[in-house]
């Protein structure tokens, strides 16, 4: 492992239930300090990655079965979900999950326990969060439950990030989302990877916003890795462009069959 | 009037005991989504270790003390031994897994301390005072005001501490918890722990009113129709449940039991329980799962 990256996923296999695939072969490098995003259809295969890295798998009755993952120095496949929590390897899951009867302060607390702070640094720890998310602060004791999906997406982020994590694990973060609070929320990844260093390996359904703020993009599909490269570069590309991007007369298609389309047009 | 009132009243504190019974359930399903079975059990255990430790001798804080050693080390045993293993099965599994452990907790209850009865002196005299030209049982009114105290600590438990506030996270949603670094399977052995200290108190409760005997652990059958009416999840469901139970059999077997025949009380809480099923089938605090305590 090259000293400066913080995750590097080899060649995994997962599977649920014992038979059914969930990735096949995926291997992933993130350096220390950047932004990488997991691009692909329904079903590609993001969460699943996400899941493998975090330890969270096995909760879904999912298995790595074969290849390595280590964070940070740490085999991932040997630890538990928390212990790689307190080791700064937090997971952002698709659709939120915030703690629906529990009001915001309540949530923000929970996530901050695993490090068994003083009461002092809780306190400090939660004005951290307020900062950042001033929307959070003025809704201090509403439930969770009451939230609107954008303030809900940026509290679940909120309890991730009072972990004080290194890596940020966020999925679908802009999942049924008005445009106008994806990029405020967005925004903030970028300030939080910018202002604390924070890392982030995100999966996007929404290709388009994820290749504006990533530095890096992988496109999955059916499991595998079907191409990678640099987000500003990829998002010039006419094969992902007519894939994941929905421009170009085709519609949307496979990315495989599409960049054999835009080689073969390529030639003539 | 006053016979009216002394008939509620009564009946509001008699099932104020079933719901110390129900809060069990509710800890362990709340937590886990475990329908434990073996609550009924676990008080009976608790109950018969007590008064045997007693009748060898023992004082009543260091009888109190051993009792809940064992509760604690048996709520451990069930959750580490069988509990744990059988995580993410279906809930059907889980329930005749603590069917199964209800039994071999009664067994061990005999082979440990034999079979015959048992009487439990708690040192309060079950006779009638008399509050405003009213007379209530003076038993009752210890056991409800235990019941309330129990109550009182289990809310400040859940309110005021880390420990609480994670259990509370795991409750309403267990892979966010597991992925915020919350212990998931400490968290359950702590909620095993709680209501087995749950279970002792009702155990002493019930073993002073019951006498300590074998049909004890069929309080969960009393505890049934209070968690169907109060709905599983809730603590204040089950106090709730327990008072709509406790008054609602007392009235029926006063003034209805001489029309319709003796041993109303004992049925009166199912016919409840089934209009509360048809009428509203999450129990009155079921539904809304964002008002959970
Ligand atoms: N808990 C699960 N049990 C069984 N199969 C699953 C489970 N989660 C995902 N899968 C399967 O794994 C594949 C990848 O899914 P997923 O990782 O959720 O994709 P994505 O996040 O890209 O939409 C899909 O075929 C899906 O049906
Ligand atoms: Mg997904």
């Amino acid at each position: 492992m090259t000293t400066s990256s913080i995750l590097r996923v080899d060649n995994i296999h997962v599977i649920y239930d014992q038979v059914i695939l969930g990735a096949r072969g995926i291997s992933l490098e993130l350096p220390e300090g950047r932004i990488h995003a997991l691009l692909g259809a329904n079903g590609a295969g993001k969460t699943t990655t996400l899941k493998a890295i975090s330890g969270l798998i096995r909760a879904e009755r999912g298995e790595v079965t074969c290849g390595s993952i280590h964070f940070a120095g740490h085999d991932v496949l040997k630890s538990d979900p928390a212990a790689l929590v307190s080791q700064g390897l937090v997971q952002v899951l698709e659709g939120r999950h915030c703690f629906a009867e529990l009001d915001v302060d309540e949530n923000l607390r929970v996530g901050a326990f695993v490090r068994t702070p003083s009461r002092a640094d809780l306190r400090r720890g939660l004005e951290r969060i307020y900062t950042y998310f001033p929307r959070l602060a003025e809704r201090r004791r509403s439930r969770a439950g009451y939230l609107s999906g954008g303030e809900q997406q940026m509290l679940a982020i909120g309890r991730a990030l009072i972990a004080s994590p290194r890596l940020v694990l966020l999925d679908e973060p802009s999942m049924g989302l008005a445009p106008q609070i994806v990029i405020e929320i967005f925004e903030i990844v970028r300030r939080l990877n910018h202002e604390e260093g924070v890392s982030f390996l995100l999966a996007e359904q929404n290709a388009a916003i994820a290749l504006r703020y990533s530095d890096h993009a992988h496109i999955l599909e059916n499991g595998r890795i079907a191409g990678s490269g640099p987000s500003a570069e990829l998002a010039e590309r006419d094969d992902v462009r007519a894939s994941y991007l929905g421009i170009g007369a085709e519609g949307r298609r496979s990315f495989r069959e599409a960049r054999h389309y835009h080689s073969r047009r390529r030639e003539h | 009037m006053d016979f009216f009132l002394e008939v509620l009243i009564g009946g509001l504190l008699a099932g104020i005991m079933y719901s110390m019974v129900a809060i069990g359930f509710v800890l362990i399903y709340k937590a886990s989504g475990v329908f434990n079975f073996a609550q009924g059990s676990m008080v009976l255990f608790a109950a018969l270790t007590f008064v045997s430790l007693v009748e060898r001798g023992f004082a009543f804080w260091s009888a109190f003390a051993t009792t809940l050693g064992a509760m604690l080390a048996l709520a451990w045993a069930i959750e580490r031994g069988v509990l744990r293993p059988l995580v993410n099965r279906p809930p059907i599994t889980l329930f005749m897994a603590t069917l199964g452990v209800s039994f071999i907790i009664e067994g061990l209850a005999q082979l440990l301390w034999g079979a015959q009865v048992h009487g439990l002196e708690l040192g309060i005299k079950d006779e009638p005072i008399d509050l405003g030209g009213i007379l209530l049982s003076r038993f009752d009114l210890f056991a409800a005001g235990i019941a309330a105290l129990l109550v009182l600590a289990l809310s400040l438990l859940f309110s005021r501490t880390r420990i609480g506030l994670s259990l509370r996270s795991v409750a309403s949603d267990p892979l966010a918890a597991l992925a915020t670094g919350i212990r998931v399977q400490r968290i359950w052995a702590v909620v095993w722990a709680v209501a087995g200290f749950v279970g002792l108190i009702a155990g002493l409760l019930w073993g002073a009113r019951l006498g300590v005997q074998f049909s004890l652990s069929l309080v969960v059958l009393k505890a049934l129709p209070v968690l169907i009416i109060g709905g599983f999840s809730s603590i204040g469901g089950a106090i709730v449940g327990g008072l709509i139970v406790g008054a609602g059999e007392k009235l029926a077997e006063v003034y209805a039991g001489p029309v319709i025949g003796d041993g109303l009380e004992n049925w009166f809480p199912y016919v409840l329980a089934l209009l509360f099923l048809l009428v509203r089938p999450a129990g009155l605090f079921g539904q809304r799962t964002i008002e959970r305590v």
